[in-house]
């Protein structure tokens, strides 16, 4: 894995603006789904991206491959800035970066068979023609552990775990560096679940990917990736490599969200402490100034109500965490934009 | 079999449901039995198609008549369920049991308030007039924990989020101190911090209640979580059941052992550094239309310890001590070790 | 608090397991079956809509074989022989110019089915295009093309065709022009209707993603998903185009005389109810007929195309 960044993301931000109809009244009549993200991918690197719904994380991955419009900030891949980026060079784009969706039974045309769908990519860019075609789809499906005599069925003829399988062919059929799954096993039954996961491990080792791999279930994340970011209410709160990240937790997001994950191991599960959050989720439409995870926080001190806290090396090499709690740093509500205060 | 000596609040005896279907009948849930005390949870675990949803709602006689044929038999506090005339059943559904389903957007009516869904089920089984009930409804939605009780009456489900939304449910569950409360796949749907507020819920209820509560899902670290005792399902059949330590810690059953090696394990996901593939089950379980012959797990089983695992089906047999008041029985001729 | 919905039996699986050659087990896959045909299938096996569909391309026939099949030519004008009731010799009588009846109601299915398939053609081409844009491109696209098909919508139809005839003159091609301009509204609707919903299904977004241009994915994905309720629409609206030619030819103001057309029969026939009744009995239940067979087959269509009714359909008997 070499220390090349592959795609990158300094102050992102996706807002949608909001009716202001209805029941949830929007101060500003925005709702913040991505508000503030910088981050940096490492080519060859899974990195693990959790939240609860409603974080902003698959704004994120769908920004990051220009599929949803930004409205600020920039992202760039392969060293280029893609923000703008439209017509022939946005095509090619979509050639080195994939997406493999959550829902196996919508993410498939039902009206086209196996065959076509995977050979979409290679069609729209015009990759391979005629029997190359099909011989690169056969190798594609063989490749996901599919048998190529299924090439002329249709999705409605699959399982879940099959149709999600052709899905990763699509994704992989241009030969793109970066993949980004996005709760890519969410829809899928537990001993599936297992086969697409170590599915994926495969292939990303084969091939050299660069995977982003989206997910709401902390154990698969912690599993596949490298690294784990931590977003909640669109903002990245803790980022590191896996371990650090899943064994020692320096933002209280974090630990509590580690500490709600059910283990299958009864005698830890009586014996563990666990961090129950009062409350609900802000909306993203209104959310709370200075820290906003201050509203649930068990620790909540003074300066969490008015500075909002910046992403600050804690814990193990590479481990960041938004968090007064290790010095307060970051953007007061009171100080014009971009003033830190001091820790 | 009982857990405690005091009568069972449900006792399930050899649960079966055959579902008509265009392809042929459907052998949804083959001989399904266990109990459950005052004060103890069950959890019944399965993948999609194991007959784990259908059991229960055969139970409450919520299976269409016309297609579903149940026999066996479910009693609840001595009352047999399938037995039931229509009358008797939905008076006995509020008070006897009480369900919560998985998804709570389409559990409630989009068009009713709270109040008004919660005051229907509490007037539908006492005689308390409007206020009354009212009142009481109000003291229930505090009970679950939702911050603005009379408040939230006057609301509807779309104002509310996941979590509250199914505390709501759990509120209408428990509406009238039912002795039973099932809950399928309640959490599946909430977030993990939501979820782990729900379990904590249901857990101090089922303590101040002394309810029984059989618990429906998917997902092994809940059940490790909540469950007294553990019912395996596959292919419809009890394929495990014990302690939820006996079959968490021990298991026994190659498809528990499958299901729990395919785990992702959070709490040591490394082995020397080297995070290892995870131990997978292949294939699918088979269509209900098409059960095999012998053991209902055999065509994926990577065992296969034993000449009749193929052509024999094995009965839920002991293992371990048969002293214990809560034995540990697996249906499977192969136990570790080779065949029994 | 209603009760969960019975989870159906497991959806046939394809035989494989989810890795190759890790699964043992004999199934295997039902063979491949296009869904056009499954399509076919599954609406033969409605009795109304497949006698429906039996009827239609029985009068198709006679539409393309008419001067074969009509015993007299239409205009064969025969003084001695008006208002003979039916008969051997002519088995629909004759009309007050002894021209066979039924040789007229022949022709006639010709000139009302060509008008009708005509006038749908081109609201169905104009129609849909427009739904389609409107739909996938939304905002002001669809804001102004929706209110320019709210304006032509507002005018009564009957009014707004003869509107159209009295500045284009009447015949039926005009009278083909004026239905078609008609009908384009109701169609742009339930194209845009239909193509709203198959816009945010994910597999549009993923081959998007894969980097589909929108005219691909208006051809590919989007328009064949949204085909459903407009292919409906089209049945449905053959059934009303007939009639309505039937109504203008009635006016006068469609297809003029001497041609045969049902409607101007029908009108011809109106003043001879009481002495021959055959004049316009024939030629009325030419147009029910065609009018009836049409909704059925749009009804069996909408029943077969939508995917819920036809997973439920073709679970059974395979």
């Amino acid at each position: 894995m070499s220390g090349e960044v592959l795609v990158s993301a300094r102050g992102l931000e996706v807002h949608f603006p909001t009716g202001g109809r209805g029941f949830r009244k929007a101060p500003d009549g925005v709702l913040r789904a991505v508000d503030g993200v910088d981050l940096d991918i490492v080519r060859g690197e899974t990195l693990g991206l959790v939240g609860e719904s409603g974080c902003g994380k698959s704004t994120l991955g769908n920004a990051l491959l220009r599929l949803v419009p930004s409205t600020g900030g920039s992202i760039s891949f392969g060293g280029t800035d893609i923000t703008g980026l439209q017509g022939r060079r946005l095509k090619e784009l979509r050639r080195r970066a994939g997406m493999v969706f959550q829902d196996p039974f919508a993410s498939l045309d039902p009206r086209r068979t196996v065959a076509q769908t995977v050979s979409e990519p290679l069609e729209v860019h015009g990759l391979r023609k005629g029997r190359d075609k099909a011989a690169r789809v056969a190798e594609l499906l063989e490749l996901v552990g599919l048998d190529p005599a299924v090439a002329g069925r249709y999705p409605h003829e699959f399982s879940g775990g099959q149709r999600q399988r052709v899905g990763i062919a699509r994704a992989l059929a241009g030969e793109p560096d970066f993949l980004v799954c996005d709760e890519a096993i969410a829809s899928l039954d537990v001993s599936v679940q297992a086969q697409v996961l170590n599915l994926l491990r495969r292939l990303q080792r084969q091939l050299g990917l660069t995977l982003l791999f989206i997910s709401h279930d902390l154990s698969a994340v912690r599993h596949i990736s490298d690294r784990i970011a931590v977003m909640y209410l669109g903002r990245v709160v803790e980022i590191g490599p896996a371990d650090a990240v899943g064994t020692d937790p320096q933002m209280p997001y974090t630990q509590a969200l580690l500490s709600a994950v059910p283990l299958p191991h009864p005698k830890l599960e009586r014996e563990r402490k666990r961090i129950v959050l009062t409350g609900d989720v802000p909306s993203a439409a209104a959310v709370p100034s200075g820290c906003r995870f201050r509203t649930r926080c068990p620790y909540v001190f003074e300066p969490c109500d008015d500075v909002d806290p910046a992403l600050q090396p804690v814990g193990a090499p590479g481990q960041q965490a938004a968090c007064h709690l290790h010095g307060v740093v970051g953007t007061p509500a009171t100080a014009p934009e971009g003033v830190t205060a001091t820790p | 079999m009982t857990g405690t000596t005091a009568t069972p609040v449900l006792e399930v005896e050899d649960l079966r449901v055959r579902l008509r279907t265009p392809r042929g009948p459907a052998h949804v849930v083959n001989g399904l039995s266990y109990s459950v005390g005052a004060g103890e949870t069950v959890a019944v675990v399965g993948e999609s198609g194991s007959g784990k949803s259908v059991s229960v709602l055969a139970l409450l006689g919520l299976l269409p008549a016309r297609v579903a044929t149940v026999t066996g038999r479910a009693l609840l506090q001595g009352e047999d369920l399938l037995a039931m005339a229509p009358e008797r059943l939905r008076q006995v559904r509020g008070p006897g049991a009480g369900m919560v389903f998985q998804d709570p957007m389409t559990s409630l009516n989009p068009v009713l308030s709270i109040g008004r869904q919660l005051v229907e089920g509490i007037r539908a089984h006492t005689d308390m007039d409007k206020a009354a009930a009212r009142r009481r409804a109000a003291d229930l939605l505090g009970e679950v924990g939702l911050p603005d009780p009379a408040g939230t009456l006057d609301r509807y489900p779309h104002e509310l989020s996941g979590g509250m939304r199914q505390r709501v449910i759990i509120a209408i569950a428990l509406s009238n101190s039912p002795a039973l409360l099932i809950a399928d796949e309640a959490t599946t749907a909430l977030d993990v911090t939501v979820q782990a507020q729900i379990i904590d819920l249901v857990e101090g209820l089922q303590a101040e209640r002394g309810m029984g509560v059989v618990w429906i899902t998917h997902d092994l670290g809940v059940v490790a979580g909540i469950a007294d005792r553990v019912l395996v399902m596959y292919g419809g059949r009890c394929v495990e059941d014990g302690t939820v330590d006996d079959v968490l810690e021990r298991p026994s059953h190659p498809y528990t052992r499958g299901l729990l090696g395919a785990l992702p394990d959070l709490a040591q996901p490394a082995v020397d550094g080297v995070v290892p593939d995870l131990a997978t089950v292949p294939g699918v379980p088979p269509a209900p239309t098409d059960l095999p012959e012998g053991c209902v797990f055999w065509p994926r089983c990577p065992v296969r310890g034993d000449a009749r695992c193929e052509t024999e089906q094995p009965p839920l047999a002991v293992i371990g001590s048969a002293d214990v008041a809560l034995p540990h029985r697996a249906a499977t001729w192969c136990t570790e070790g080779g065949a029994r | 608090m209603t009760g969960a919905p019975v989870p159906p039996p497991d959806a046939p699986v394809a035989g494989q397991g989810d890795a190759k050659g890790t699964s043992p087990g004999p199934t295997t896959l039902r063979p491949a079956r296009p869904r056009w045909r499954e399509t076919l299938g599954l609406l033969a096996r409605n009795p109304t809509a497949a006698v429906a569909s039996l009827v239609l391309i029985g009068i198709v026939l006679m539409t393309i074989f008419d001067e074969t099949l009509a015993p007299q030519g239409p205009s064969e004008v025969s003084v001695e022989d008006r208002l003979q009731s039916p008969s051997w010799a002519h088995p629909f009588g004759t009309d007050d110019l002894g021209r066979d009846i039924l040789s007229r109601v022949i022709l006639g299915a010709g000139v009302s089915l060509r008008v009708g398939f005509l006038a749908v053609g081109i609201a169905l081409v104009i129609g849909t295009l427009i739904g389609l844009l409107a739909g996938y491109y939304g905002r002001w696209v669809d804001d102004v093309l929706m209110r320019v098909m709210d304006m032509l919508f507002a005018f009564p139809a009957v009014l707004l065709a003869i509107a159209i005839l009295a500045v284009r003159g009447a015949g039926s091609g005009n009278t083909a022009l004026a239905i078609g301009i008609v009908y384009i509204p109701i169609f742009a609707r339930v194209t845009r209707a239909s193509v709203l919903g198959v816009r945010e299904e994910v597999y549009v977004r993923a081959s998007r993603s894969v980097g589909a241009s929108d005219f691909r994915l208006l051809t590919r994905h989007v328009l064949p998903n949204a085909a459903p309720p407009i292919i409906v629409q089209t049945s449905i609206s053959l059934a009303f185009a007939v009639l309505a030619e039937a109504a203008l030819s009635f006016l006068g103001l469609g297809t003029q005389p001497p041609n045969p057309s049902w409607g101007l029969m029908l009108a011809e026939g109106r003043g001879f109810i009481d002495i021959a009744w055959w004049l316009a009995f024939f030629p009325g239940m030419a147009i029910f007929l065609t009018v009836l067979c049409f909704n059925l087959l749009g009804d069996g269509l909408r029943d077969v195309l939508d995917p819920r009714q036809r997973t439920l359909m073709a679970g059974s008997g395979r």
